[in-house]
């Protein structure tokens, strides 16, 4: 096919959905606007360079999806990036200490409790919460086994809210961890 | 929407640009993606279209040395030309081979071989740092485009270290993955049993089998320690 026809559809696509596809690679990044746009910018160069095959498949949007969240999981693996995120505190003690009022801003306090999870288990609860994919799906998305998958969600969905109710109050919204692993 | 869900979409509520899941996304300007797309694809066109010519001047410039050193008529060199160009394979990269390493030997680490004509540029506690002769980048610290080993940290998840392809090295196994931007982590356990992690850079073309060839040669010896994240 044309490459002007190619890039007439992949425009297309990415006025579509680019907007979304940043959304969910904000939750990936804890809400940095400037880590999600890398993040999607990548995906798309990626997409755009194999769009001939994409084009075709049932989903391209979960193509791009998962390109995102391997671009997350791969950056998180470099050891340059596992540098510059060295700390002397973990990071929830730093971020949201136990025992404190949960911010007035919800958002911004989850995105804190987000950023205490390690990428892979902060990738599981975008991909099973936000994008709704199943356990199957997420394990094949992230490569791990389903078992994996069901107690790091398990995991980080405890948390959350722990991270998220100060002592002896519920959190902002009810979280139900026994949901999480169907 | 779950419960998750509505604290996932809390987390993407910005002051000046409120956002609910429910409702359809702005349209988005796609000429930058675009560009970016072009410009990636036209680079890796022109890569390989480079590679070719390479490979085509290197096989030209061969039977033309092997035809000026030959006794034989026209007719024969012409014959020799074109069996040896038919016969090339082409390669699109440049692999950069192994070389002894005779230099003196980085802080914590035993280093047999290093790619040709790249240079250590630090050994670390935690990291050795290799990279390219004329590197504009001299920091040890910083990994971008180098060959990078790493002594894995004590609290790193054991299934990560085994993760990917197992690549028989000697006696022992290590385990190659490339999860992507051209990038490859290989995992192994030195002699001393201490885990050992290996990222290589897409500049050096090297395949698991090459990795393995490199990693047979580096041992982690006392003073190095662990790479924390």
């Amino acid at each position: 096919m044309h490459r002007r026809t190619l890039d007439a559809e992949f425009a297309g696509f990415v006025r579509d959905h680019r907007s979304d596809l940043v959304r969910t690679a904000r939750l990936l990044a804890c809400g940095d606007v400037h880590r999600a746009e890398d993040l999607v910018q990548t995906a798309l160069v990626r997409a755009y360079v194999a769009w001939g095959r994409i084009r075709g498949s049932d989903h391209p949007v979960a193509y791009v999806r998962r390109s995102i969240v391997n671009a997350h999981i791969d950056e998180s693996r470099r050891p340059w990036w596992r540098r510059e995120r060295s700390v002397a505190e973990p990071p929830e003690s730093e971020r949201l200490p136990r025992g404190t009022e949960v911010p007035d801003d919800l958002g911004e306090a989850v995105r804190a409790a987000l950023a205490s999870l390690p990428p892979k288990m902060r990738a599981v609860v975008v991909l099973r919460h936000w994008l709704d994919l199943t356990v199957e799906q997420t394990a094949e998305w992230l490569g791990c086994t389903e078992g994996t998958v069901k107690s790091q969600n398990a995991k980080a969905v405890a948390k959350l809210r722990h991270l998220l109710a100060p002592d002896g109050a519920p959190p902002p919204v009810p979280v139900h961890p026994g949901r999480s692993c169907r | 929407m779950n419960d998750i869900k509505s604290l996932l979409a809390a987390a993407l509520n910005e002051e000046h640009t409120p956002m609910t899941t429910d409702l359809r996304p702005p349209t988005a300007d796609p000429a930058d993606d675009l560009a970016r797309g072009r410009r990636h694809l036209l680079r890796r066109r022109t890569a390989i279209a480079g590679g070719v010519a390479a490979a085509a001047l290197l096989v030209g410039g061969g039977a033309a040395f092997m035809s000026l050193g030959s006794a034989d008529s026209g007719t024969t060199r012409l014959q020799t030309v074109e069996r040896v160009t038919t016969s090339a394979p082409t390669p699109v990269e440049q692999e950069v081979v192994l070389v002894a390493y005779t230099g003196k030997q980085p802080k914590g680490y035993r280093v047999q071989q290093v790619p040709d004509g790249w240079v250590i540029q630090g050994g670390r506690e935690s990291s050795l740092t290799i990279a390219p002769a004329d590197a504009k980048d001299t920091n040890p610290d910083s990994f971008v485009d180098k060959l990078t080993v790493l002594s894995a940290s004590s609290d790193t998840p054991p299934e990560t270290l085994t993760e990917g392809e197992p690549v028989p090295m000697g006696d022992r196994t290590g385990y190659y993955r490339a999860p992507g931007d051209g990038y490859q982590i290989f995992t192994y356990q030195d002699p001393g049993g201490r885990w050992v992690q290996i990222q290589v850079p897409a500049q050096l073309h090297w395949d698991a089998t090459e990795i393995a060839a490199f990693a047979t040669g580096v041992t982690v010896v006392n003073g190095a320690g662990d790479s924390h994240g």
